[in-house]
C-alpha cells in the first residue's frame, strides 16, 4: 500500500499518495520531475516530415499498391430497414476482371454479437449488403450495379423522439431504449435543491450531427502470405488494430502485422476495426491476392459513423448571489441501430457533473436506438455536445441574474472533482479565465450596436478527463555514434506527437532532437506503446514511457562512462548536453563523445510509463473567448477573433501545441456555424455526401485571429508534467462562438449549427413576436 | 468513373458535327461539372450517362474577349477567372466581373468557363443522388418538394420540379441584357440570354433551349447607356466553394441623379434568374435613396412562395438586393450620416 498524505482542498480533506513516490517506483533509478530550465522540451520544434505532407510526398496506406491487387467495392442498403428477400451476384460475377462477390448467401462471417458480416437484416441506410473484388476499380464500380438485390421495406423509425413513442417501430426488439432505462448520475437531492433556489431556469438546446471529414477516407490494403496477414491501414493504432483482427479471425495476435507509415486524418473515427477491414481480409483470403478496399468519399460519411444529433433539456436554480444550487440535464442521445458505440451517443457525466460547484446534480441519458447509423467517437465525444448544451445555459442562468456570465463561473469554480471526491492533479482554468479575458478584452455589460451589422464576445469553458492510469511502453537504443533510436508502437495521426515524444527523449539524454530516430507506425518489431491515439492521452500515456527509455540509456551510458575513467557512477552527471564529473578535472564531455569513447555494442532499454499517483483526479482545462459579428440583414455570422486559454500542463512543443489550438477551434467552428448532413427525412439517406456540400470550414472561414494561450502548469500526474491538448480546443469552441452571437443578436438559437436560415428565422420570430416595435422597418434590425 | 470515349474537334463546324451524329454525347470544356456528374453517375430513365464526350478545348475561335461592333463578345471558353480580371468588364460590366470572381473556388474559376458554367446542371441534391430518380432523371416526382429543400431550392416560380438555376454569372448577364449565340447543325442563332434558360414547366429534364447538336459559343454584350453601374452580392453557407442561396445582379442608369433603367435579376431563388421586375418599377424613374432601396428591396420579394423551409430565403434575398444597391451606387457599406439623401448604413 503506498504511503498517503492528507491534503486539504477548499476546506476538504482528501488522502492522495505523494506524487514523487509514484514517478519512483516504476523506473530502477526514478525520476524526478523536470525543473523549470529546459533545453528542448517547450521549445517550438516544427514537426519532423512535416515537409512532406505538404509536399505531398508523405506515403499513405491508401498510396499502398502491391503485385496483383485487387480493388474492391462495397454495395450498401439504400434502406433504413429492410430484409433482403432475394440476392442475385451472377451477373456481377460474369463481368471481366471480376473475383469475387460476397452477399448473406455466401458469407456467414459475424461482424459482432447482433449481426452477420452481411446480414440478412438491414437496420440503417449504409450497412453493408455485397462486396466486390476486380481487377480494377471501374470493374469492381460497374460490378456493384449488376448484383441484383429485392429488397423487402420494412417500417423504419429515423427520429429519437419518435423512436421513443409506444407505437414506433422496433429497431433491436427490445425497446427502443438502450439498456431500457436511462444511464443516470445523481448527487445531493436536485428536488431540494432547486427549491431551496431563488431563481429557476429551464431551456432545450439541440446539437447536430457532425463527421469527421478525415481527408484521407477509411480503408485498408490486406495481404495474406505463409507468415499471416499484414494489413496496411488508415488508422489511429496499429496495435488495437491488429488485436480485434486477430481476434475475429482467430488467429494469434503474432500472425498479424498491422502498418500505418502515415494516417490522413482520424478525429477519434480510426480506432479498431470496421466492418470493411473484416470484407478486406476475407477477400484477400478467398482471391489469394491482396485486396484494396478504400471507401468512395460518398460511403466514407457511413465508415467513419459521426458525432450524434442530441438534445438537451437543462434546469439550473441558483441564488440571487450566483451561487449554483442544483443542474438537472437530461439528454436525448441517438444510438443507432446496434449496440456498439451506443455509449457514444450521451452519456450521464463529464461538464455538468463537474465544471462548476454546485451540491445537487441529476444527470440523465436516454440513449435511443433509431434505423440510422450508429455514432462514433468524434474529437471530444459526448463532452463536445455536453459543452455545447452546458456553457450556453451557464450564459443564460448568469443573464437571469443580471450578472456576468465570466463572473457568475468565477462564482462557482471548484478545485475538486465532485464526482469523484478527489482534488485535481492540477487545475489551472481560474488562470485560462484571466488570461483569455485580458486577451480578449472581456468587458460586461457589452454593446452590440444597433446598425446593421452587431458584434458580441462570449466565452466558454472546458473540462476534459485526463489520461488514467494506463501502461506504455517505449524502446531506446543509443548507439555507439551517439545517435538514438525511439521505437514505438503507435501511429501518426497528425497531431505532431511523435516530434514531441522525439523532444522528450532529447532533454532526457542531452542530445539534439535531430540525433533521434523514429521506428514507428508498424506492429512488427515494436513494444506496445499505446493501443491506438484517442482520448488526448498519446503524449501524456507514451511520453512517460519514452522519458524512463531514455534515463534507462542514459544511466547505462554514465555507467559505463564511469567505469572508462574510474570513477563513481554517482559522480557523474549529465547536464546542457555534457556529462560532468564531480570532483574531477575532465573536460565537460558531450554525449556523442561519451558514445564513442565507451560504447561499443548500442545500448538498449524498455521504458515503462509509471502509474499515476493515487487520489488525484486528473483533467485539462481550458477556457475559449470569442468574438463575432453578425449581418441582421443576410444573417452571415463571422467569428473575428478567438482567445483560446487552455491549462494541458507542461507544453512540450509549442508551435504543435498552438496547432492543436488552432485546428481544433477550426474544426469545431464548422458545426457551429455551417457544417451539417442533411439527410433525406423519408429515407434517412444522407444526400450531401461529399466534401462541397457538407460544409466544413475552408482557409477563407477561419478567424483572422485564432490565438492560443497556453497557461503551463505542469501536472503531478506523470513525469513529464503533460496533460491533453487534442480534444480541449474543439470542446469548447462551439458554446463560446454560439453565446458570442446570442450577446451579439440578443437572443439566442438553441439549434446547431447557426446558418443564416436560422439566424434569419430566429430574427423574423422575434420581429413578429407579440410585443415586438410596431412598423419596425426590416432593414433596420430587430 | 465509368469509362468514355473523348473525341476532340478543332473547329465549332466540327465540333457541331460530332455531336449532331453521336445523340448523347456530352460536351466537355472545362469539366468541373461534367466529370463530377460522370464521376458521380448521375443518370436515370431520361438521363443516360454520356458515352462520349466532345471535347472543345482544341476549338481557338472559342477563346477570349472581343469587340464586335457595338458588342462585347465573350468566348464561350473564356475561363472564370479570365472573366474576372478583365479589366473591361470590372470597369464597364462590374456586376459581371464580381459574380465571375465569386464562383467556387479560384481551381474552379480557372478550369471553369462561360459557356459551361451556363449549361451546369442543377445543385439540387436529389438530382444528384443516386438513389433517387427525380422529375429530371425522367422520374415522376420532385423529392425536394416535401424533402430537403433549405438551400438550393426555390422560392419563386418552384414546381413541377423546384431546384434553382446555380449560375452566378447568369443574372449578372442578365442585368446587362446580354445575348446568347449558339452553333448547331443549322447554322449559327442568337437568343436573349433570358430566354436561353427554360423553366421545369417547359421541360424538367434540361435546363437551357439548346437543340440537340447545339453548343454556346459565346455571350454577347451590348455598350451600357452611360451613367450604368452594377453590383453582384452572392450569400453562401460558407465563405468559398460554395454555391449561392441567393444572389443579385443590379445594373442601374442613372441620369442626374435620378434612375433612368434598373435591372434587378436575382439567382439561386428560382428555376431560371429571376427578374424581380416589382423592384426595377420601384427604382425607375426617382432619385434613389435609402428609403428607396429599401421599398425596391421588399418589392423585389413580393412574389416569393417559399417552400416548407426555405421562407429565410425571402429576408436574405431582400438584404441582398438592399446592399447590391447600396453597392452600385457607391454608398460606403456601413457608414453612417453621409450627406445627401443617405442616412443609415446600407
Amino acid at each position: 500500500m503506498p504511503r498517503m498524505v492528507e491534503l486539504e482542498v477548499d476546506g476538504q480533506t482528501y488522502k492522495v499518495e505523494p506524487a514523487e513516490a509514484a514517478l519512483k517506483e516504476a523506473g530502477k533509478q526514478g525520476l524526478e520531475p523536470w525543473g523549470e530550465a529546459l533545453a528542448v522540451v517547450g521549445s517550438a520544434v516544427p514537426r519532423r516530415r512535416g515537409a512532406e505532407h505538404v509536399t505531398g510526398q508523405a506515403r499513405y496506406s491508401s498510396d499502398v499498391q502491391l503485385p496483383g491487387m485487387l480493388h474492391a467495392r462495397l454495395l450498401l442498403s439504400p434502406h433504413a430497414h429492410a430484409r433482403v428477400r432475394r440476392i442475385d451476384a451472377s451477373r456481377a460475377l460474369a463481368l471481366p476482371g471480376v473475383r469475387a462477390v460476397l452477399t448473406c448467401l455466401n458469407t456467414d462471417a459475424a461482424w459482432d454479437e447482433e449481426r452477420r458480416l452481411f446480414d440478412h437484416t438491414l437496420r440503417y441506410a449504409g450497412q453493408e449488403v455485397a462486396a466486390v473484388a476486380a481487377a480494377d476499380e471501374e470493374a469492381a464500380e460497374e460490378a456493384l450495379e449488376l448484383v441484383d438485390v429485392e429488397y423487402e421495406v420494412l417500417p423504419a423509425v429515423l427520429d429519437p423522439q419518435a423512436a421513443l413513442m409506444a407505437d414506433a417501430p422496433q429497431v433491436r426488439g427490445e425497446g427502443n431504449l438502450y439498456g431500457g432505462k436511462p444511464q443516470v448520475y445523481r448527487r445531493g437531492d436536485v428536488q431540494r435543491g432547486l427549491a431551496s433556489a431563488e431563481v429557476v431556469h429551464t431551456q432545450v438546446y439541440r446539437t447536430s450531427i457532425q463527421h469527421h471529414a478525415c481527408l484521407e477516407v477509411h480503408g485498408c490494403v490486406a495481404s495474406w502470405d505463409a507468415a499471416g496477414l499484414t494489413v496496411w491501414d488508415s488508422t489511429q493504432g496499429v496495435h488495437l488494430v491488429r488485436e480485434e483482427l486477430a481476434s475475429r479471425l482467430k488467429v494469434p495476435a503474432t500472425k498479424v502485422r498491422v502498418v500505418a507509415e502515415q494516417t490522413g486524418g482520424g478525429f477519434g473515427s480510426k480506432n479498431g476495426i470496421g466492418p470493411y477491414h473484416l470484407v478486406a481480409v476475407l477477400l484477400a483470403r478467398q482471391t489469394g491476392r491482396p485486396v484494396r478496399l478504400f471507401m468512395p468519399r460518398a460511403q466514407e460519411f457511413i465508415a467513419s459513423h459521426h458525432r450524434p444529433a442530441t438534445q438537451h433539456e437543462l434546469t439550473g436554480g441558483v441564488m440571487r448571489d450566483g451561487r449554483l444550487m442544483a443542474l438537472v440535464h437530461r439528454i436525448i442521445g441517438q444510438a443507432g441501430a446496434y449496440a456498439e458505440n451506443a455509449e457514444l451517443a450521451a452519456g450521464a457525466y463529464g461538464a455538468t457533473a463537474e465544471l462548476y460547484r454546485c451540491p445537487n446534480v441529476l444527470m440523465e441519458a436516454w440513449i435511443v436506438h433509431t434505423h440510422t447509423q450508429s455514432p462514433g467517437a468524434c474529437r471530444g465525444p459526448v463532452g463536445t455536445e455536453v459543452h455545447l448544451a452546458l456553457e450556453q445555459f451557464i450564459d443564460e442562468l448568469a443573464e437571469q441574474l443580471a450578472m456576468d456570465p465570466l463572473a457568475f463561473r468565477v462564482r462557482n469554480y471548484v478545485r475538486a472533482d465532485q464526482t469523484r471526491r478527489r482534488p485535481y492533479s492540477s487545475k489551472a482554468l481560474d488562470r485560462c479565465y484571466e488570461a483569455g479575458a485580458r486577451g480578449l478584452g472581456w468587458r460586461w455589460p457589452q454593446d452590440p450596436g444597433h446598425g446593421r451589422v452587431r458584434r458580441g464576445l462570449g466565452m466558454s469553458s472546458i473540462i476534459w478527463h485526463g489520461v488514467q492510469s494506463e501502461p506504455s511502453q517505449a524502446v531506446a537504443t543509443l548507439y555507439a555514434d551517439g545517435s538514438l533510436q525511439l521505437t514505438l508502437g503507435l501511429a501518426l495521426i497528425g497531431t505532431g506527437s511523435e516530434t514531441a515524444l522525439v523532444q522528450v527523449a532529447a532533454e532526457e539524454l542531452g542530445v539534439s532532437p535531430d540525433q533521434v530516430s523514429l521506428i514507428i507506425g508498424d506492429t512488427r518489431g515494436t513494444p506496445y506503446s499505446i493501443d491506438s491515439s484517442y482520448g488526448s492521452r498519446t503524449l501524456a500515456l507514451v511520453g512517460p514511457a519514452v522519458r524512463a527509455a531514455a534515463a534507462e540509456v542514459k544511466r547505462q551510458l554514465l555507467a559505463r562512462v564511469a567505469r572508462g575513467l574510474g570513477a563513481e557512477p554517482e559522480a557523474l552527471r549529465l547536464e546542457a548536453g555534457q556529462i560532468v564529473v564531480r570532483a574531477r578535472l575532465e573536460p565537460p564531455m558531450s554525449v556523442a563523445e561519451a558514445c564513442r569513447q565507451f560504447v561499443s555494442a548500442p545500448l538498449m532499454a524498455t521504458g515503462r510509463r509509471s502509474r499515476n499517483p493515487r487520489g488525484y483526479a486528473h483533467e485539462s482545462f481550458g477556457a475559449h473567448f470569442v468574438e463575432v459579428e453578425v449581418d441582421t440583414e443576410t444573417g452571415a455570422v463571422r467569428v473575428l477573433r478567438a482567445i483560446c486559454a487552455h491549462d494541458s500542463g507542461r507544453i512540450i512543443n509549442r508551435l504543435l501545441a498552438e496547432s492543436q489550438v488552432q485546428g481544433g477551434f477550426v474544426q469545431a467552428s464548422g458545426p457551429a456555424l455551417c457544417e451539417e448532413p442533411w439527410l433525406d427525412p423519408a429515407t434517412g439517406l444522407q444526400l450531401n455526401a461529399n466534401l462541397h456540400d457538407y460544409a466544413v470550414p475552408t482557409a477563407l472561414d477561419v478567424p483572422d485571429e485564432v490565438q492560443a494561450l497556453l497557461i503551463e502548469l505542469p501536472d503531478l500526474g506523470n513525469s513529464i508534467g503533460a496533460k491533453g491538448l487534442g480534444e480541449p480546443p474543439h470542446v469548447g469552441a462551439g458554446a463560446a462562438i454560439a453565446n458570442a452571437v446570442a450577446h451579439a443578436l440578443g437572443l439566442r438559437i438553441r439549434e446547431y449549427p447557426l446558418t443564416r436560415a436560422r439566424v434569419l428565422e430566429a430574427l423574423r420570430s422575434a420581429r413578429e413576436a407579440p410585443g415586438a416595435r410596431e412598423g419596425q422597418a426590416s432593414h433596420e434590425g430587430i | 468513373m465509368k469509362a468514355f470515349e473523348l473525341v476532340s474537334p478543332r473547329s465549332v463546324g466540327d465540333a457541331v458535327a460530332l455531336l449532331a451524329g453521336k445523340p448523347g454525347a456530352g460536351v466537355l470544356a472545362g469539366g468541373t461539372d461534367l466529370l463530377g456528374l460522370q464521376k458521380d453517375r448521375v443518370q436515370g430513365p431520361s438521363l443516360p450517362l454520356p458515352g462520349v464526350l466532345v471535347n472543345l478545348k482544341r476549338v481557338p475561335a472559342l477563346r477570349g474577349i472581343v469587340k464586335e461592333g457595338e458588342r462585347i463578345v465573350l468566348g464561350a471558353l473564356t475561363t472564370l477567372s479570365q472573366l474576372a480580371d478583365d479589366p473591361l468588364l470590372r470597369s464597364r460590366f462590374t456586376a459581371v466581373a464580381e459574380a465571375a470572381a465569386e464562383v467556387g473556388s479560384p481551381q474552379l474559376r480557372n478550369m471553369g468557363t462561360l459557356g459551361g458554367h451556363l449549361c451546369q446542371r442543377p445543385r439540387c441534391a436529389y438530382f444528384r443522388h443516386r438513389q433517387f430518380v427525380c422529375l429530371k432523371k425522367g422520374g415522376d416526382r420532385c423529392h425536394a418538394a416535401e424533402g430537403e429543400h433549405r438551400y438550393y431550392h426555390a422560392i419563386f416560380r418552384g414546381g413541377p420540379c423546384h431546384m434553382v438555376h446555380p449560375s452566378d454569372l447568369a443574372p449578372a448577364l442578365q442585368a446587362f441584357d446580354a445575348t446568347v449565340r449558339v452553333a448547331g447543325p443549322p447554322g449559327e442563332r442568337e437568343l436573349p440570354l433570358a430566354r436561353f434558360f427554360r423553366h421545369p414547366e417547359e421541360d424538367p429534364l434540361r435546363e437551357v433551349a439548346l437543340d440537340p447538336g447545339e453548343l454556346v459559343t459565346a455571350v454577347l454584350l451590348p455598350e451600357p447607356p452611360p451613367g450604368t453601374c452594377s453590383a453582384f452580392t452572392k450569400a453562401r453557407v460558407r465563405q468559398g466553394w460554395q454555391f449561392a442561396l441567393a444572389s443579385v445582379a443590379v445594373a442601374i442608369t442613372l441620369e442626374q441623379g435620378e434612375c433612368r433603367q434598373a435591372r434587378v435579376i436575382l439567382g439561386g431563388v428560382a428555376p431560371t434568374p429571376y427578374r424581380a421586375a416589382g423592384a426595377e418599377t420601384v427604382l425607375e424613374g426617382v432619385q434613389p435613396d435609402e428609403r428607396v432601396l429599401a421599398r425596391a428591396a421588399d418589392a423585389a420579394v413580393e412574389a416569393a412562395r417559399p417552400l416548407r423551409d426555405n421562407a429565410y430565403k425571402i429576408d436574405l434575398t431582400r438584404g441582398l438586393v438592399r446592399q447590391a444597391l447600396g453597392r452600385a451606387l457607391g454608398v460606403p457599406p456601413g457608414q453612417v450620416g453621409l450627406a445627401g439623401p443617405w442616412s443609415g448604413d446600407v
